[in-house]
């Protein structure tokens, strides 16, 4: 009788094993691919035909900070416009100096995906501290260019005038147009 | 003959999978336009590449379309155990650009492919297989060869090198 | 009375095919541990990269080619037999397949296993496929030819048998397990050419030097004009067991043999008009053969779809039987402590999965994502690694002892190893599905590349925890093969007993043959149906390709020179 129970016993353990472990892998491989697709990097679908390299976006998208030091910034405004032989992209960030000394933001070079460079400038005046300012700027890209990277300069204003430039990766723009 | 109810509707449904995968492999044809690696970049002798005049000095040339828009040509010889170009030198190609890959062997079956893309053919020799695609990124892609071609074949690898459109054509002269 | 006391002799062949099957594949699974731990690095010590490739060769040859073949031999020889219920026409024509396919295959082995010993002059570094121009020694190609001479001689057997049947039972339905045999054997003669011609007009004289270069284009579109269909031959014989004793072990009937027919000709129709869909990716094949494939791939998986159902349906009716109830309730009154019913189910359950990744494969142009990478042995090792193989083995747990009047021994070991075998499985072939979307390459002793600095990126999890997880699926798989191998040859040891604890009976089907049209035995029909179906895939191709640069070009030197 107890070689009966063991044997099912030991029977009952091996079914747990060699199924549940199958179960298990496969059903971890297959939550990994849905958030591979849909939660990887904002949600977004970027697919075109050509090649298949599957890019994920993380990166400063319309409404989120800055990753910089000296001051604390956001992306408020963002648009990529579209046009038959340029589209031009338009970036508004505002900057709160949360330091003791005046800062002054501006917005440089915006590079995109394909590698091509467009050169910004456009700079806010000197923050006191406390103070908030807001900067925009365009730039002139290719057709179906991704902007994929901005530099921006924080200056310090204070005994010294210091600057510290940051390349800061650009999420998905919206497109218009 | 009897078919169980449940089966009918097993069979219909069973039916209806297979032709709605046929209706998305066509689609991604038709629609989509991914080509298919063919017979159109003919036949070749295998013993006599040195004397061709594209696989003789393979590399890449800058060209351009038949509506004039700029492209790329990149020819590609695969031999036991490496790529020429690519594994002594990577094969540098433009982004946002065209660009049509013409790969054939001087030996023995080898294959292509470039990792993490869908750029991927089989290169037999005495054919030239020709793949025409776009990289939207620039960046260093890994090539590796995945078909056993001999003993070395693990050691058989190379990159392609995407750089940014204008520095590749104001690198090379357009061949038209 | 058991079948070994009804027919001694039959039993007795049955005895060799089986003994030959397990010997090829206890020495190519050892050979796929080895290969697990080399590629991965967990352990490279055993052989060099080099000799990887002889070793994967053996692996190839031995497990998809001998393995496969002599068990089908076995089972089929056994099942005509019973099911018309008399023995061969001549046992000595028998005798001679045998030693054929015998004699073949150790020709092949020492062809291939002479390039890991210095003393020996072959070698066959080629793989199972061997694309020319990679050339073996003439030997290889040699034993192959007489392996697949000795299976048409099998199957020849087989047909005098339904023959010398026949003409006593002139208005009889072809008994069911016959009927698969037979239309089995019609698919494998009809693809079986593509691969004869190349090997015996073209890679065996090239091999002697009668001729200078091969065509590898054309010598490889032969191989998989033969190289799809074969999986077939592998895939019905564990078609038959799931249909024709699964039910039974299942307690119960099997549901439809009308079906079961319809489904054995689909395959007799579709096995071979598919085979670019191994050369997707091929230059020199246009698109249009290529689309054409596609469809009759999709349209092939009809009958494995078909299949799932009735097998299914046949075991909820066995389940029912034993007392199971509810809508899925059922499930837990099947004889799980049953080892040949638990690998076949086990087995079954698995194709599932392998369907659907050669669904995936036979995706045109999806295939630019898989194809070569380390995802399609993941696949086909699911399909003839599982669905045929752990289908052979388990039953031949029940089959064993009625052709050799021997108890099965160790009982217990034997109900662990088809689990042990199935979680094995997962696991390696998950990894391998999983670093082939990555990019990792198959067929590749080192698939890491250093020097280049190539990384591949996992999509769901990091490629050194896919290295592990091939390695240790692969080793329990090499377990759950030994545990086998200890239960069958322990068994064999054996002595006779009085009596088997094995009822060989397989009751009738619920729905049988009288309920489906006569149509369907006619094996004639649906014989040009399929060489129709097959002329219309590959005639113009293959004259294309011979039209253009001729029958021999272009070609190239032979590998090694």
């Amino acid at each position: 009788m107890s070689d009966e129970t063991d044997r099912r016993t030991l029977l009952r353990v091996v079914i747990a094993l060699a199924i549940g472990i199958p179960v298990l892998v496969e059903a971890t491989t297959f939550a990994g691919l849905i958030d591979a697709q849909f939660g990887g990097g904002g949600g977004d679908d970027d697919s075109d035909g050509g090649d298949g390299t599957q890019t994920t976006r993380e990166g400063v998208g319309v409404g989120d900070a800055l990753p910089i030091d000296g001051a604390t910034a956001r992306l408020t405004d963002g648009a990529l416009q579209q046009g038959d032989d340029a589209w031009t992209l338009a970036l508004t960030v505002t900057v709160e100096n949360t330091g003791d000394a005046p800062v002054s933001l501006g917005l440089e070079t915006v590079t995109t995906a394909a590698g091509e460079s467009a050169a910004g400038g456009a700079t806010t005046d000197e923050i006191p501290p406390g103070e908030t300012a807001t900067v925009t700027e365009t730039w002139r890209l290719a057709p179906n260019a991704t902007p994929a990277r901005l530099t921006v300069v924080t200056t310090t204003h204070g005994t010294e005038r210091r600057s510290q430039a940051s390349v800061v990766t650009l999420g998905k723009i919206p497109v218009s147009g | 003959m009897e078919i169980h109810r449940y089966e009918k509707l097993w069979t219909a449904a069973s039916l209806v999978i297979i032709v709605g995968f046929i209706a998305t492999i066509t689609y991604g044809t038709v629609v989509v336009g991914v080509a298919m690696v063919d017979d159109s970049g003919g036949t070749i002798d295998a013993d006599s590449l040195n004397d061709h005049p594209e696989f003789g000095d393979p590399g890449v040339e800058a060209t351009t379309t038949e509506d004039g828009e700029p492209a790329a040509d990149a020819y590609v010889v695969a031999r036991q155990y490496l790529f020429q170009p690519g594994t002594a030198e990577p094969i540098t190609v433009p982004a946002d650009t065209p660009v049509t890959f013409h790969v054939t062997s001087g030996d023995v079956t080898h294959g292509f492919s470039v990792v993490g893309t869908n750029v991927n053919t089989m290169v037999i020799p005495g054919q030239v297989a020709e793949i025409t695609v776009e990289f939207s990124e620039t960046g260093e892609y890994g090539l590796v060869c995945h078909e056993y071609c001999g003993a070395g074949h693990h050691d058989m690898a190379g990159s392609i090198e995407v750089v940014p459109r204008s520095e590749f054509f104001d690198d090379t002269e357009v061949n038209a | 009375m058991t079948f070994v006391d009804d027919y001694p002799d039959e039993a007795r062949i049955v005895r060799y095919n089986l003994a030959v099957a397990f010997a090829a594949l206890g020495i190519g699974g050892l050979f796929g541990m080895v290969q697990a731990l080399h590629r991965t690095g967990v352990f490279r010590g055993v052989i060099s990269s080099t000799d990887y490739y002889t070793l994967l060769t053996g692996h190839g040859v031995l497990l998809a080619l001998v393995f496969t073949t002599f068990f089908l031999c076995a089972l089929f020889t056994w099942g005509v037999t019973r099911s018309l219920g008399r023995g061969t026409v001549d046992y000595r024509f028998t005798q001679a397949w045998f030693w054929t396919m015998l004699a073949g295959s150790v020709l092949a082995a020492v062809a291939i296993l002479g390039g890991l010993v210095a003393g020996i002059p072959t070698s066959a570094d080629v793989l199972y496929t061997f694309y020319a121009p990679l050339q073996a020694h003439p030997l290889f190609y040699v034993g192959l030819a007489l392996l697949v001479v000795g299976s048409w001689m099998a199957g020849l057997d087989w047909f005098r048998t339904y023959r010398a049947w026949r003409a006593e039972n002139p208005d009889e339905r072809i008994p069911l397990q016959t009927f698969m045999v037979l239309t089995t054997m019609l698919m494998w003669y009809l693809s079986s050419v593509g691969v004869a011609v190349e090997v015996l007009v073209f890679v065996l004289p090239w091999s002697l030097g009668l001729i200078p270069k091969v065509d590898p284009l054309l010598t490889r579109t032969l191989f998989w004009y033969f190289g799809h269909a074969v999986v077939y031959f592998w895939l019905l014989p564990a078609y038959f067991v799931w249909y024709t004793i699964l039910p039974k072990l299942s307690g119960g009937r099997l549901f439809s043999d009308p079906l079961a027919r319809v489904v054995f000709l689909l395959f007799l129709l579709l096995s071979t008009p598919v085979g670019f869909h191994h050369q997707y990716i091929d230059p020199g094949v246009p698109e249009g053969y290529k689309f054409l494939a596609m469809t009759n791939t999709m349209f092939l998986l009809l009958p494995s779809l078909l299949t799932a159902f009735t097998v299914v349906a046949s075991m909820e009716h066995g389940a029912r039987q034993r007392g199971g109830s509810g809508y899925l309730g059922w499930l837990r009154s099947l004889p799980w402590d049953s080892p040949a019913f638990v690998g076949a189910t086990l087995a079954g359950l698995m194709f599932a999965a392998g369907g659907f990744s050669g669904m995936i494969n036979a995706g045109m142009n999806i295939n630019y994502l898989v194809h070569n990478t380390i995802w399609v042995p993941g696949h086909f090792h699911l399909t003839v690694g599982t669905a045929a193989a752990l289908t052979f083995m388990a039953v031949t747990y029940w089959l064993f002892p009625q052709v050799s009047g021997k108890r099965l021994r160790h009982k217990s070991v034997a109900l662990v190893q088809p689990y042990l075998w199935f979680l094995g499985m997962t696991l390696m072939s998950n990894a391998m599905h999983r670093a082939g979307l990555a990019g990792v390459p198959r067929r590749t002793a080192e698939p890491q590349y250093p020097d280049a600095g190539i990384t591949f990126e996992g999509v769901v999890g990091g490629i050194s925890e896919m290295r592990i997880q091939i390695a240790i699926g692969g080793t329990l798989l090499f377990v759950s093969l030994v545990l086998f191998l200890y239960v069958l040859v322990s068994t064999w040891l054996s002595s006779r007993t009085p009596t088997i604890d094995v009822s060989g009976a397989l009751p009738d089907p619920l729905s049988g043959p009288s309920h489906s049209p006569a149509v369907l035995d006619n094996l004639r029909l649906w014989t040009a149906i399929a060489v129709l179906l097959v002329v219309l895939a590959y005639g113009v191709p293959l004259a294309d390709m011979v039209m253009t640069d001729g029958l021999f070009g272009p070609g190239s030197v032979p590998f090694p020179e």
